[in-house]
């Protein structure tokens, strides 16, 4: 008999399962189990970890017989782009203020969409940015380094 | 009897000076800002605005302060509904069907049933406060560690009744959710697990950045690869206020919803977060169709919203009764409280009745503004949909992002909601529903603290789970929502058997 | 692109609108807002202290002195926040002892080093410690808790706001000199541990006065001891614990730190800063309100002090055999 992944959904998010249960595992056998009464701060996440390690396994192998959708299809660009704006305004509100951070911020993820309208985008960031300024740091009070200098 | 007439009498003539209704409404509008805007939460505003309030006399400076509080969870329900995004952790039930709704172009029912049941819950939750303070936080000390253990495994069952898809697959998230929570120092042992070595971990996984990035940026993610053909909100707005309808459907779910939540918000260790999860089930289990649950049922706004509003309220009790803080807002209201001059604590009711009662009853009054106010902003907030989504989508990034900075100023925090962001969209697709694994990571960490205390103050024996008669009931509840979890699918099998 | 050139024109324009000041230098200090490092949430009786007290400082200064929460980590990210940032007076540190002289015996190892990091700045109050006790524990003195714990070892509950704080550790210094042994029971905070107290799922708690003080009046909680080397002022009733363990000491107290290499003007500015705010008879009795003694001194005496608690707490450490990480 030929084994086949029925439900591809169920199968991969199984593995997800297990990994996530192995990882915690592997690592907490760095930390004490204790026992019972005196529960180290290993036996939780021991304890977890096989279940979830069983439940994933459950999933996956249920999904040789149980049918489902196929996933659906990934676009790379969103992704990409989104997560790269938001890593991008992460690393440079520290060094170089909320100003210079809100426009790559925008640039970038704008490229995620379908449309790119740099006018748009740019009148978009001097628009918010200057609502947010005046919101949070201004408003609020945030301690928020606004310029470069 | 009388004597609440008479005190609650003395409370509106504080409360309604025109000065104290003055700084009620700049509380509320202050709150009901701060909450629509993701990430900044009651904390961080009422911190900022504590050297102010020195200079005001207690009473105005308490009813403000109280406003931004409960103000906050009016907004925070609005960014859930109209843009998924769950500003406090309460709100991430309202997103499951709120955002649908919105998204169906019934985002001013959705807001409205919101707004109005949150207004009765917390009429009734500030009425039994004005009645039952002193008794009611009595009850906070019938939960002791093998109580709240307890309580958190009903939690747990609840969560999977959160998702619609496959049993094994949201018992599956709640583990996981489990899992996550796991990562920080460990309170018994200061142990620092999990953290790879990177000190920003070492108070766990910030419960903002996962919320955004499981629901918020995932959903953007996903919205912007249906590329042109995307119809993120129809383009018809649809009626402003819910219809006789939709009131048909709702006053039931509103009046169970404000009693869980009354009751959940006075146990200080994460009861008012329990609410809404506690009341979305219920709601879920009692319909007729719960398969409507997830997709836009307007129960499923109406029930936890006014559950989520109850226990913002009653969680006051503690904190007026006590002098014990149930949350961070609540140890801020400490402090502002004896920076003022005043001992938090049970002799405020009698030492300072115009303090006490004004506070309460400023409560109602900051709840008919809210309503007062927010119902008419529902037609701009809808406006806010028609922005074409290019424009729409940077701008709630960018607010995540300064959201998320501003908790703790940490760069680590945005790209750790990146990275969420990336794992939500996965679980998208892989059919994970993200709901019942925020509710693991909320409880987990409470669940774990709690048994391991339980087992301490045991020396050990297991069966104080079951000897103490509330942690007794409340596992006999989750056997008995467990059995009518797996009752449907085993009948299903049975009759799959039958047809074979 | 001149479209462009417009809108970048409009983006500057803003941007004069919303600069702060220019180039900072060749002014007297402070020239721009001071950041005071607050390493604990918000809320807490610390951060209560430092708002009240850059609030003083705001107008001393004559520039806006700024509270900035950096909690976690046991104080960890706060410390190494400031000690990373550059000595000009422009950040300063509100420290606790956690930071300064417990933390280094507690990690094995830790991102800023507590001694050479930081220049003193001045103290500024002392928060004791109260040894309470729930109504049902049999013991109605300090004297009748030490033998009650003698006669029944690990019998009674201590207790704490969270392995290795410094109600912990002051737990432990008591167990060491008493020759007793209680059961720790770990809250996350002392709220939760107040609430357990209160209903009587735990015997003791070491906590300041203010959230105890009206159950105390009430006869729900007893006040046994306080932990300081004196009583408390307001209390003179509660003996303190060293009138039987001569130099027990163990409080939350709180001062001022510099980066490294901040100038000596600058430090004896913020000093003098500090003791207005001491020096003031309101301030006083508001934080007495609230179980804190106002108590202030020179960098000088503030850095012999660090000194003599970095080794008692080392000697503690080691002996309760308490690591953390």
């Amino acid at each position: 008999m030929k084994i086949r992944i029925r439900h591809p959904q169920d199968f991969f998010s199984g593995l997800l399962f297990i990994a996530f249960g192995l990882i915690t595992i592997i690592v907490a056998q760095d930390y004490k189990f204790g026992t019972a009464v005196r529960m180290g701060p290993g036996y939780f996440p021991m304890v977890l970890g096989w279940i979830m390690v069983a439940l994933g396994a459950l999933t996956s192998l249920r999904s040789l017989w149980l049918d489902g959708p196929p996933i659906p299809k990934m676009a790379l660009r969103p992704i990409l782009m989104v997560t790269l704006g938001v890593l991008a305004f992460g690393a440079l509100i520290d060094p170089l203020g909320l100003v210079v951070a809100t426009l790559a911020l925008f640039v970038i993820s704008a490229l995620g969409g379908d449309e790119f309208k740099i006018k748009e985008i740019l009148l978009l960031f001097v628009l918010l940015t200057a609502v947010s300024v005046g919101l949070f740091v201004y408003g609020l009070g945030l301690t928020f380094k606004v310029w470069p200098l | 009897m009388m004597e609440i007439f008479s005190n609650l009498g003395l409370g509106f003539g504080v409360a309604l000076s025109p000065m104290n209704v003055l700084y009620c409404f700049i509380g509320v509008a202050l709150g009901t800002l701060i909450g629509v805007l993701p990430g900044i939460g009651p904390i961080a505003t009422i911190a900022m605005l504590l050297p102010i309030t020195f200079n005001l006399p207690p009473i105005a400076a308490l009813i403000m302060l109280a406003g931004i509080y409960y103000g906050a969870q009016y907004g925070g329900s609005t960014s859930a509904i109209l843009v998924n995004l769950p500003g406090e952790s309460s709100s991430v039930v309202t997103c499951l069907d709120g955002y649908q709704m919105a998204r169906q172009g019934r985002a001013g029912p959705a807001l409205g049933i919101a707004a109005l049941g949150s207004f009765f819950a917390g009429t009734v939750s500030t009425l039994l406060i004005a009645l039952f303070a002193p008794p009611l936080a009595e009850i906070a000390f019938k939960f002791g560690p093998a109580e709240y253990f307890s309580l958190m495994v009903l939690g747990l069952v609840a969560a999977v009744v959160l998702a619609q898809g496959s049993l094994l697959k949201s018992i599956c998230m709640v583990i996981l959710g489990l899992l996550w929570g796991l990562v920080g120092t460990d309170v018994s042992s200061g142990t620092q697990r999990f953290t790879f070595g990177y000190s920003e971990l070492s108070d766990g996984i910030g419960f903002v950045g996962i919320a955004m990035g499981l629901f918020g940026f995932s959903e953007i993610i996903s919205n912007l690869e249906m590329g042109q053909n995307r119809e993120v909100f129809t383009s018809k707005v649809g009626r402003l206020l819910p219809s006789l309808d939709d009131f048909k459907a709702s006053w039931k779910p509103v009046l169970r919803g404000t009693g869980l939540g009354s009751f959940l918000g006075i146990l200080p260790g994460g009861g008012a977060l329990l609410s809404s999860f506690t009341s979305y089930m219920v709601e879920k289990k009692l319909a007729k169709d719960p398969s409507r649950f997830g997709k836009g049922a307007i129960e499923g706004v109406a029930g936890p919203e006014s559950a989520n509003n109850a226990g913002a309220q009653t969680s006051f009790i503690p904190l007026l009764t006590l002098g014990i803080p149930s949350n961070p807002v609540m140890a801020l209201m400490i402090g502002a409280m004896t920076i003022q001059g005043i001992a938090p604590g049970p002799q405020v009711m009698t030492e300072r009745p115009q303090l006490f009662w004004g506070m309460i009853a400023s409560m109602w009054v900051g709840n008919l503004l809210l309503v007062v106010m927010n119902l008419p902003m529902i037609g701009l907030w809808i406006k806010l949909l028609t922005v074409p989504y290019r424009m729409l989508f940077p701008s709630i990034l960018l607010f995540c992002c300064i959201g998320v900075y501003s908790l703790s100023s940490l760069p680590f925090d945005v790209y750790m909601t990146a990275a969420f962001g990336v794992i939500g969209y996965i679980f998208i697709k892989l059919g994970c529903e993200p709901a019942p694994l925020i509710l693991g990571f909320i409880l987990g960490p409470v669940m774990e603290e709690n048994l391991r205390r339980a087992m301490l103050l045991s020396r050990g024996d297991p069966s104080t789970f079951f000897t103490r008669p509330i942690s007794l009931g409340l596992l006999i509840a989750s056997a008995i929502m467990l059995l009518l979890m797996a009752a449907p699918v085993l009948r299903k099998k049975r009759q799959e058997a039958f047809q074979e | 692109m001149t479209r462009f050139v417009r809108v970048l024109s409009i983006l500057l324009g803003a941007g004069g609108v919303f600069a702060l000041s220019g180039p900072l230098f060749a002014q007297a200090y402070p020239a721009k807002p001071v950041r005071l490092v607050v390493p604990y949430a918000a809320g807490g009786f610390s951060d209560v202290l430092a708002r009240a007290l850059a609030q003083k400082m705001t107008e001393g200064l004559g520039q806006q002195v700024v509270v900035e929460n950096r909690p976690g980590a046991s104080t960890i990210i706060g410390a190494d926040a400031v000690a990373k940032s550059p000595p000009d007076g422009y950040t300063l540190f509100f420290s606790t002892g956690t930071a300064l002289n417990i933390n280094q015996h507690l990690f094995s190892k830790l991102p800023y080093n507590p001694e050479k990091d930081f220049v003193p700045v001045g103290k500024v109050a002392v928060l004791p410690y109260v040894l309470l006790a729930h109504p049902a524990v049999p013991a109605n003195s300090f004297k009748d808790l030490i033998a009650y714990a003698k006669a029944n070892p690990g019998k009674l509950n201590f207790a704490t706001p969270g392995n290795g704080t410094a109600p912990h550790l002051a737990i432990k210094i008591l167990e060491q000199a008493a020759g007793v042994s209680f059961e720790s029971i770990h809250y996350k905070g002392n709220a939760p541990a107040t609430v357990d107290l209160l209903a009587g799922q735990v015997h003791l708690l070491f906590d300041g006065l203010v959230v105890p003080e009206p159950h105390i009046k009430s006869g729900k909680l007893k006040a046994l001891a306080v932990a300081s080397l004196k009583r408390f002022p307001s209390q003179p009733n509660i003996p303190a614990i060293a009138e039987s363990y001569p130099g027990f000491d163990a409080s939350t107290w709180y001062c001022v730190m510099a980066p490294a290499g901040t100038s000596k003007e600058i430090v004896s500015r913020i000093n003098a800063e500090i003791q207005k705010y001491l020096n003031d008879p309101g301030n006083k009795e508001r934080m007495l309100a609230q179980g804190a003694i106002l108590e202030g001194g020179t960098p000088e005496q503030l850095a012999a002090y660090l000194k003599s608690e970095t080794e008692r707490w080392g000697t503690v450490i080691k002996k309760a055999g308490i690591k953390l990480d």
